[in-house]
């Protein structure tokens, strides 16, 4: 435990991790004040408060009551209320078989694949006859505003808070794996009683740092953002309302399907989560990597590569074999794919993706794989000729 | 005892150390050989930095990498090339590197300012090392050596940055630690290790040359030794050694292997002769 303070010191003195950090907080206050205001999403969450958010007859009596006492003005008014007015249920009598079908015709999948890919959407058939079962659709959400707004905040903002979150939690965990190479220390350290076991309270001391700073920015990020916006009640809306959608090249505009039933601000959670372990993973492959190439720059550039490779060969490869098409579906469970559809996590997925809660499945392996992988390379650090 | 048992290192093709035997049992033994003889890599296999390709190092018996932290925890190393964090004191350092070797806070709190204070160090122990010249990190590198109260103390060119006054110093120092433990100290210096060695091991083509006490060695050359002011005089095939001045003439010290030339006296042998001799080939 002492060496582990001490690594973490170590980690925390450097300049240069605070000054991204910094950057990085800056540029989320840039894209929460630029991005993020949206007057409308602001008077629905103002609303809410008053009027609950399940769309129910209710609703509609409070939200003339609230209308009536001032503060909101006839236009948004009469947006709401038009928006919200004889609602039904977009899930009653919903299909998914229809999404399954367009995908294996649009991949041009047969056999195993395209078995998989309707078993998915077998499966959440089920899920959405139990949205239907619970209304979850008739919540207010942020009502014309929400796909904007969920767009904003699960897409864009989420998307920057993994990505500066994996950057500055590799940056760490490349600083601990080659922090004796910069200072030329190696040779004292690794000759010491604890020698090449160092390692476990490095890394333990870098993942922490890292998921620290990823847990700092998304505080920060969303302190500001929430003290800029009104969420008033819609915490307890469902991402599955009927205002919200997505929208696909192949499926087209379809609602906004959960394994899970998720409020926003359960689904936020998750996506915070989720967000976390998949920095996990990468600062875990980082580790890993960090054992092989002393040199830090070299080693992120590494790690660059690696992923950018992850990212190009599914795409490049023609999918003639079986085989081939299998690694793509697999490479889909790979950390960089992960970050790259973070967007639609906790849902179906898209065509690329043949396995239902590819999110929990593709963390769990990329977990195990990177946990494994650092194992392999700290025994071969352990044998290794330190010259 | 410490034995290096018939160890051969090789890189890929590269040979840099082969069938090397020494016992180590106590005092201070001087590695003395040219750079780039392989002094460094028996001094890191030692330190458990390198393995061996075949052969084996033991401690009392035991095979050191087997052993793992209990042999690790009886040893203290200066590496030839010692860095350290340039943003932390030497007590913030010290007390780290006394994490690193097992040692609980009392202790380390005790060891760390008596070990500042033996390396002249202790008015500048909360300073950060930043501005530290070479001689300064040479004696905190000294300093994290001694931390753990070592059984085997290994010292890789520990003289280097250090001032005259300050080699002298540390040779008292070791002189005085050497009574109770085995002291590897790797020099191409042979002042560093004249006075002060119990026996000298020397390299010589990766392979061991001598390992001896110092007398002993010098002991080769006894006989062979000659000074000279009228170096032309010599008709004999000889090896100078050095030169210097006396009364405004130089005087030149060589080796002759074919008896006493007319124009020259024989001298005692010392360890730099030896040194100079053996290495005639490879020092410049």
């Amino acid at each position: 435990m002492v060496l582990y303070w001490f690594e973490l010191k170590k980690l925390l003195a450097s300049a240069a991790v605070w000054g991204f950090l910094a950057a990085c907080l800056l540029f989320n206050m840039i894209v929460v004040i630029v991005q993020g205001h949206d007057d409308y999403a602001d008077v629905v969450g103002a609303v809410s408060k008053e009027t609950g958010v399940v769309l129910d007859d209710a609703f509609h009596e409070r939200l003339l009551r609230a209308a009536s006492g001032g503060g909101l003005s006839a236009h948004q008014l009469e947006r709401l209320q038009h928006e919200t007015r004889g609602v039904t249920d977009v899930f009653d009598g919903y299909e998914t078989r229809t999404i399954a079908e367009r995908y294996v015709a649009a991949a041009g999948i047969t056999g195993w694949f395209a078995e998989a890919m309707r078993d998915k959407y077998a499966a959440l058939q089920k899920a959405v006859d139990a949205k239907a079962k619970r209304d979850e659709s008739l919540t207010l959400y942020f009502a014309g505003s929400t796909h904007a707004r969920h767009q904003f905040l699960f897409d864009t903002l989420t998307g920057w808070l993994i990505t500066e979150g994996a950057l500055v939690a590799v940056l760490l965990v490349l600083l601990s794996a080659g922090y004796e190479t910069i200072h030329r220390t190696g040779h004292v350290v690794y000759a010491t009683k604890t020698g090449r076991e160092v390692l476990r309270p490095k890394l333990a001391a870098a993942l922490t740092a890292g998921i620290g700073a990823y847990f700092v920015l998304a505080f920060a990020t969303f302190l500001v953002h929430l003290g800029l916006s009104e969420y008033g009640s819609v915490w307890n809306s469902s991402v599955s309302s009927l205002f919200n959608y997505r929208i696909d090249f192949v499926a087209g505009l379809r609602p906004f399907v959960t394994w899970h039933s998720f409020s926003v601000l359960t689904y936020g959670l998750a996506m915070i989560g989720a967000g976390a372990a998949l920095v996990l993973c990468f600062s875990l492959i980082a580790f890993g990597i960090g054992l092989f190439v002393r040199n830090g720059y070299l080693a992120f550039l590494v790690f660059l590569i690696a992923n950018a490779t992850a990212v190009v060969l599914p795409i490049q490869i023609p999918h003639a074999a079986e085989a081939v098409l299998a690694a793509k579906y697999a490479a889909m469970l790979l950390p960089v794919w992960l970050w790259l559809k973070h967007g639609i996590w906790f849902t179906d997925g898209d065509i690329d993706i043949i396995w239902p809660h590819f999110e929990t499945v593709g963390l769990c392996v990329s977990l195990a794989a990177a946990a494994a992988s650092r194992l392999l390379a700290a025994r071969h650090f352990r044998k290794r000729n330190l010259s | 005892m410490l034995l290096v048992d018939r160890v051969t290192k090789t890189y890929g093709s590269f040979t840099a150390l082969e069938d090397i035997t020494i016992a180590f049992t106590g005092g201070v033994y001087g590695l003395l050989s040219p750079n780039g003889s392989g002094k460094t890599t028996l001094i890191k296999m030692l330190a458990t930095l390198l393995f061996p390709t075949s052969g084996s190092i033991l401690w009392d018996g035991m095979d050191i990498g087997r052993l793992g932290e209990r042999y690790r925890e009886i040893i203290g190393y200066l590496p030839q090339h010692f860095g350290v964090y340039k943003n932390q004191s030497p007590r913030q350092f010290l007390h780290y590197l006394a994490a690193l070797k097992g040692m609980d806070r009392a202790a380390a709190a005790r060891k760390v300012p008596e070990l500042l204070e033996l390396v002249s160090l202790g008015n500048v122990k909360d300073v950060k090392m930043r501005k530290f010249s070479g001689g300064m990190i040479q004696r905190i590198g000294i300093a994290q050596a001694l931390l753990n109260d070592p059984r085997i103390l290994i010292l890789d060119e520990p003289t280097a940055g250090l001032d005259p006054k300050e080699r002298v110093r540390f040779r008292n120092l070791i002189s005085e630690l050497s009574k109770d433990r085995i002291v590897i100290l790797s020099t191409h210096i042979v002042s560093d290790i004249e006075t002060i060695a119990n026996r000298v091991i020397m390299l010589k083509d990766r392979r061991l040359l001598c390992n001896d006490s110092p007398s002993g060695i010098c002991r080769t050359l006894g006989g062979k030794v000659f000074e000279t002011r009228e170096m032309d005089a010599i008709g004999q095939p000889v090896f100078p050694l050095s030169q210097r001045q006396e009364d405004g003439r130089t005087v030149v010290r060589f080796v002759c292997e074919t008896g006493c030339p007319a124009a020259a006296r024989p001298v005692e042998p010392n360890l730099e002769d030896v040194f100079l001799y053996v290495y005639r080939d490879q020092v410049m």
